[in-house]
């Protein structure tokens, strides 16, 4: 070979060794980044092996549960009877509510009106009626059948006396009559409606404010028991609880220590038995159980349709992990050929390159 | 196998992989230890003889790689240079980055001088290997544009001396075709 040959056989053959080493460089790091794809692959597919593991245990779960919710299946029956009873029992409070606010409005009126006027029709008529009696009684301790204008001058100082004391006592005797006679009227009218809300609601009884609160009812209807206990719109804080259960001022006039201590007259039909109460909770606790046996059909059902899809995804990844794993296998391959190609070319050069000849062999 | 043109860049890259980077200071001792003993000996004949032995290089490919140290610095060097176009005074204000500057084109000629060195001691058993250096070092001036009246600006002896080395490229590179041609 020529010298200018030589020369341009070592140029074109280090620059073919350039053009073997970019491809061995990028077959390996396509296979760098194919066995990083296989190791997330490896992953992804574990991933999904326990997914489906999971989804078969929710499905054998569900039959399970499909088989154990039969023993509930009275439990329907059971709960509408009861949200009858709830309902029927919340509806009877409402109207009683109503009935309290009409006959409070009313009876305002009627027992502030009738207090006045009973107390001076019956002032005046036992005053009269004592003053006569007075008389009468007066002339028969005298002796004289006479009446007051004739008699008066013939009195003696302690006929005069006696007078003034009847006076004093038939004016004490006719204000306590009529206090009384108008606390009767309040007590009868009060014992009146509550005569017609027993008839709608059945005998009323006295409850703590405790009791009442575990009711289910709303604040005001715990502020009605309030008033027919007491008669009268509360005079101070009134507090009661929403239905999140957060304390809450219901009226500024009651204050809570009071309210906590008060007894309400409430009608008995209100408050459930310690036989409802434990019932109450028995079928609470089961439709719980109903429901979280409801919850794992449903994830069953579910996990039902996933088992296919993520089996085949498992299915394509497993694939694309293989045709991975082939492309590293014939790269790797490749570049064993190019590393040979390549002993070859440096070969053929390595005379035309200073102290090759030192190079350990 | 169509016609290309020789890259400077490719061949003197030619061989390095990740791997002989990791190699490439106990490549370039090695290489080293090569050219201290044949400027002593004066003759590679006689370095062949002894008992030297290349022991960090296990391959042609790896030869090949501390063969062109020399050049990757001053390519280097040169690409800092040609890019701010040579304007030293202009683009420097600072004395310090103007020495530092000046310390370049200085690396640039030491380099160029060493390799110069290093081809005459093969010159003669691989002339081929040689001219392609030089075709190299060549074609590195033309594409950095380096001339000598960028040195001038250091002083009247560094563009003395640039000027010789640049004179000492074209005549060994015309020395050597000529052989190869006349081969």
């Amino acid at each position: 070979m020529m010298g200018l040959d030589e020369l341009n056989f070592l140029k074109e053959t280090l620059l073919n060794i350039d053009e073997i080493d970019e491809e061995i460089n990028k077959l390996n790091q396509e296979s760098q980044e194919s066995k990083i794809n296989i190791s997330n692959k490896k992953e992804t597919i574990k991933n999904l092996q326990n997914r489906v593991i999971e989804y078969d245990d929710q499905v054998k779960k569900a039959q399970k549960s499909s088989q154990e919710i039969h023993v509930y299946s009275n439990l329907v029956y059971e709960v509408d009877k009861m949200a009858t009873r709830e309902g029927d029992r919340e509806m009877k409070v409402f109207d009683w509510e109503e009935e309290l606010d009409s006959y409070w409005k009313d009876s305002h009126k009627k027992v502030g009106g009738l207090g006045f006027l009973n107390g001076m029709i019956v002032f005046c008529l036992f005053s009269m009626i004592i003053l006569i009696l007075s008389a009468a009684l007066i002339k028969v301790l005298i002796g004289d059948n006479t009446f007051l204008h004739k008699t008066t001058e013939e009195t003696t100082r302690a006929e005069e006396i006696i007078v003034v004391l009847y006076t004093i006592l038939i004016a004490f005797c006719s204000a306590y009559l009529t206090y009384k006679i108008s606390v009767n009227i309040k007590i009868k009218r009060y014992q009146k409606t509550k005569k017609i809300i027993e008839s709608e609601f059945g005998e009323l009884g006295y409850f703590s404010s405790i009791e009442i609160e575990h009711l289910s009812y709303t604040y005001i209807q715990k502020y009605g028991a309030y008033w027919l206990s007491k008669g009268h719109r509360p005079d101070s804080d009134v507090w009661g609880y929403n239905d999140d259960m957060n304390k809450i001022l219901i009226y500024t006039k009651m204050n809570e220590r009071f309210s906590s201590l008060t007894r309400h007259l409430v009608p008995k039909i209100l408050i459930p038995t310690d036989e409802e109460k434990s019932e109450i909770k028995r079928i609470e606790k089961q439709q719980d159980e109903v429901i979280a046996l409801k919850k794992y059909i449903s994830q069953g059902e579910k996990a039902k349709l996933e088992i296919p899809k993520h089996k085949e995804k498992i299915n394509l990844e497993t694939k694309d992990t293989k045709q991975l794993g082939t492309l590293v296998e014939s790269n790797k391959s490749r570049v064993k050929q190019l590393d040979s190609e390549r002993a070859i070319l440096w070969e053929s050069i390595s005379h035309m390159i200073p102290y090759s000849n030192l190079i350990k062999q | 196998m169509g016609k290309r043109t020789t890259s400077w860049g490719t061949i003197a890259n030619v061989g390095i992989d990740a791997y002989q980077l990791k190699r490439l200071n106990s490549i370039s001792s090695d290489i080293n230890n090569i050219r201290s003993v044949v400027q002593r000996d004066t003759h590679d004949a006689v370095a062949a003889g002894t008992t030297i032995t290349l022991a960090a290089i296990d391959t042609v490919a790896d030869l090949q790689v501390g063969m062109m140290h020399n050049l990757r610095e001053m390519d280097s060097k040169l690409e800092t240079l040609s890019n701010i176009s040579w304007k030293i005074a202009s683009y420097f204000d600072s004395k310090e980055k103007h020495d530092q500057f000046v310390g370049s084109m200085r690396i640039i000629l030491h380099y160029m001088e060493r390799e110069l060195d290093e081809i005459e001691q093969y010159q003669e058993s691989h002339t081929e290997y040689a001219t392609m250096k030089l075709e190299i070092i060549r074609d590195r001036i033309k594409e950095h544009n380096v001339k000598v009246e960028h040195f001038a600006q250091v002083s009247t002896e560094e563009m003395k001396h640039a000027q010789s080395i640049l004179d000492r490229v074209e005549s060994t590179y015309h020395l050597l075709i000529n052989k190869l041609r006349g081969s």
